[in-house]
């Protein structure tokens, strides 16, 4: 298989983490993060330091990755929580931006330089550069991913995040500490989001803060909203689709923003249950104020 | 003459109003009494505008008006006070019967009707300045039918209008509402829960219930009915209860 | 030397008003947050540009640069806000984003992602007072934007119009019912937040002597957090919490830290969002 092809089911790999991860906090739980790339960048991060640092070895910055950027979630997430639902988007896209100033500005993470020189992952001591066998790692974590998000959405979690999403009062009611689980889906959505920074430090070598702003964070929303929100499999199509889409539109690289925030409007006037989800979704989003 | 036919409505799935007919003559006060959620208030809302009718027809002194827009309804002379006085909170009651005549043009015309609605309602110039928001509710419904008023409907939907009132409160505004029937020979049709004020009132009613027409009549006809009497006016409580 | 600052803070500040009106009067009409209200604003600045390029009529040019705002702002209703009109708010603020990219690609593409400068002939004097500068420039960005404030207050509240635009908000049926054209009052109010955002636009275009299609990101989000500072759905919350959020910026860019300048307005949003969401003049009803 060429490298080039390789190197793009890599990207969609990486980017269907993130963009399933996000769906649990949008799709599962209903709560619009519009920063979710500052977690990604969070586990770039911090993955691409302790070992350029020689803190530890891959498995120990990759957990350790997932794990700072849960609690970075956590700390988002506990005064985030207490506005209003409609604000939440708001302060999400707030906390983002300030991540990625803070990225662009601190000495230890390069500046708007970022990191050069992180090193491949290694396991077992021996360094994996084949991108063959990084495509495997990846579809291995991917899919470990999967299979607990599907576990998530059919346990009593997952049940009391489908009753929160659909109305939080109601939830809080029926005895569901709202809080609690909000929070939760929050963690879990930054943990995830966290190791997919790992892998991607480790896979380019070089980050910067530009690959971790707002629209990263934009592009990874609409994934999810492209396939559909609350859907696992829509989440791997949408991630797939806005992942190769740039690719192929490559030699149409001027009009791909175009098209792609044309993409977005159109997507939520004519179908905004995404390509995947359940038209119920609408009713439920279907709301009015 | 204002008729209604066959009228069907929906919320989303929901089938709220299931084939209603009912019809009112010019300076006529007709009442449409049933339990809550019956579908009383819906029927005005699809006359109005707000909703759209489904199916049917509503036709207005021979002019189909089924599926205008609400500002055009208004126009023709159908006034909607609305079931929980839906007054503009933030502004004063001056500003609020200003803009019950916001489709007007005769401008001095305008300025007469404020003063008459004063004069209907004398509470309303006294507080002419204050924010309708702080007015108590009898004061609240008072401003709200003067706002429509001022539209100088020819056939007034009134929602309600005892509806979280003390008695005497509605007793007043309920004078007033005879008096313009009288006076300006207005037609009303008065949707209200408490069928015995309802009835009082008016000289023809329909009963709704569960979205469809069950009973119809002169309210003579109505207040003997052994029906309406133990649903809705406290007949044969003492047996059932006791 | 803080004096100078407040006189900076306050010229961005005015800008940072003016757009923030923009962001309330369509959320407090219409329930949705404008994400694309920063590009208005440019595609106004660019509207001054071109035509000023092209005719050399300041005036002209003044004019053109609102029309382009406000024609932006009107397409944007049209196609991407009414047809999701209603539905959960996540919709129409995703859509907002997308239009947003939309229209400042749209831009990169048509007129180059270049700085343009804006070719103005005279060159304005300055004034000194207590140990500050203040440009006729500045001067003539603080009257105006003030003076456009007055107008907007004295249209909302004194004129019919106005009045019954800020009826839709408070109840859009009730409107319906009192003969208002509701459509009719979300367009005018789209009318008028876009006329503000694009002379914001052509004031700062003047200002920093650079119109670029990337210049609306950033002051379009530091304008909404100004007008969540000062309070969302109030007129003069907006004005307040612009200037506030503008000399605020200015101050801790001298004195605290100039790296993190562009921080400050985010910093401000999360905090006013923790402590008190209502904002400084938000009424405590949602």
């Amino acid at each position: 298989m060429s490298v080039y092809i390789l190197h793009v089911l890599i990207m969609v790999s990486i980017f269907a983490m993130l963009a399933l991860s996000l769906n649990i906090s949008v799709g599962f739980a209903g709560l619009v993060s519009l920063g979710h790339a500052a977690f990604f960048g969070i586990g770039a991060y911090a993955s691409g330091l302790i070992m350029i640092k020689e803190l530890g070895s891959f498995p120990a910055a990759f957990l350790s990755a997932g794990l700072i950027t849960a609690i970075l979630g956590l700390a988002l997430a506990l005064p985030a929580l207490r506005v209003k639902d409609d604000y939440l988007a708001i302060v999400t896209l707030g906390f983002g931006i300030i991540v990625g100033i803070i990225l662009m500005n601190l000495e230890v993470t390069g500046g708007p330089d970022g990191l050069v020189g992180i090193p491949p992952v290694t396991l077992w001591g021996k360094p994996l550069y084949s991108k063959a066998g990084f495509l495997i790692l990846c579809a291995l974590i991917l899919g470990i991913m999967i299979g607990s998000m599907y576990t998530l959405k059919y346990s009593k979690i997952g049940r009391a995040w489908a009753a929160i999403r659909d109305n939080d009062v109601t939830a809080s009611f029926m005895g569901i500490d709202i809080y609690g689980y909000k929070t939760m889906a929050i963690v879990v959505s930054a943990f995830w989001a966290g190791l997919a920074g790992s892998l991607y430090a480790h896979y380019t070598a070089y980050i910067n803060p530009h690959t971790f702003g707002m629209h990263t964070s934009i592009m990874i929303l609409s994934m999810v909203v492209l396939g559909g929100i609350g859907s696992i499999p829509g989440s791997l199509l949408g991630a797939a689709l806005l992942t190769i889409l740039p690719e192929v539109l490559r030699p149409l690289a001027d009009y791909q923003d175009i098209f792609y925030g044309g993409l977005l409007v159109a997507m939520m006037v004519f179908r905004p249950q995404g390509i995947m989800g359940r038209v119920k979704i609408t009713e439920i989003f279907g709301r009015s104020r | 003459m204002l008729q209604v036919r066959n009228l069907h409505t929906y919320y989303g799935h929901i089938h709220a109003v299931k084939g209603v007919s009912l019809h009112v003559n010019p300076g006529e006060i007709v009442a449409l009494i049933g339990g809550n959620g019956a579908g009383k208030s819906t029927i005005l809302r699809a006359i109005s505008g707000i909703v759209p009718a489904a199916s049917g027809e509503i036709v207005l002194g021979g002019h189909d008006i089924t599926h205008l827009g609400s500002e055009r309804i208004l126009k023709r002379g159908i006034g909607h006070v609305p079931e929980g006085r839906r007054l503009f909170r933030g502004l004063s009651v001056r500003d609020n019967l200003v803009l019950g005549a916001y489709s007007r043009r005769d401008r001095s015309a305008v300025k007469q009707d404020l003063a008459a609605m004063e004069e209907l309602f004398p509470i309303l110039g006294r507080r002419r300045r204050q924010l309708s928001g702080t007015l108590s509710g009898g004061e609240q419904q008072m401003l709200a039918i003067a706002r429509t008023l001022m539209a100088r409907p020819t056939v007034l939907l009134l929602d309600e209008p005892s509806m979280g009132l003390a008695p005497i409160v509605v007793s007043q505004i309920y004078e007033k509402i005879k008096e313009l029937n009288r006076s300006e020979g207005l037609s009303i049709l008065l949707v209200e829960q408490n069928a015995r004020m309802a009835l009082g009132l008016a000289q023809r009613g329909y009963v709704v219930e569960t979205g469809r027409l069950v009973m119809e009549g002169t309210t003579s006809e109505l207040k003997a009915s052994n029906e309406i009497q133990r649903a809705y006016l406290g007949k044969g409580y003492r047996e059932v209860w006791e | 030397m803080l004096l100078q600052q407040l006189v900076n803070g306050l010229v961005a500040g005015c800008a940072y008003a003016l757009v923030a009106l923009g962001y309330t009067m369509i959320f407090g009409i219409l329930g949705i947050v404008n994400f694309a209200q920063g590009e208005i604003y440019m595609y106004g600045a660019f509207g001054a540009v071109l035509t000023l390029a092209a005719t050399g009529n300041l005036a002209l040019a003044i004019v053109a640069g609102i029309a382009a705002a406000c024609l932006v702002g009107v397409l944007l209703e049209r196609f991407a806000f009414r047809p999701v009109r209603g539905m959960h708010p996540l919709i129409p603020l995703i859509s907002a984003i997308g239009a947003s990219i939309f229209l400042s690609s749209l831009a990169r593409l048509i007129f180059g992602p270049e700085d343009r400068s804006f070719p103005l002939e005279f060159h304005p004097g300055s004034h000194r007072f207590f140990g500050a500068e203040l440009t006729e420039l500045q001067l003539v960005i603080i009257l105006v934007s003030l003076g456009l404030m007055v107008v907007l207050w004295l249209f909302l509240n004194l004129s019919k119009h106005g009045k019954a635009i800020m009826a839709v908000a408070m109840d859009s049926d009730a409107a319906r019912l009192s003969g208002i054209n509701v459509n009719a009052a979300y367009v005018t109010t789209f009318i008028l937040g876009s006329a503000l955002s694009g002379v914001a636009g052509i004031l700062m275009a003047i200002y920093y002597n650079a119109t670029a299609p990337g210049m609306g990101l950033l002051p379009g989000l530091k304008a909404f957090s100004a007008a969540i500072l000062g309070g969302v759905g109030s007129i003069p919350g907006a004005i307040v919490g612009g200037l506030v959020l503008g000399v605020a910026e200015n101050l801790g860019a001298a004195y605290l830290s100039s790296h993190f300048k562009d921080a400050f307005a985010f910093i401000a949003l999360v905090l006013v969002l923790i402590i008190r969401p209502r904002g400084i003049m938000g009424s405590s009803r949602s």
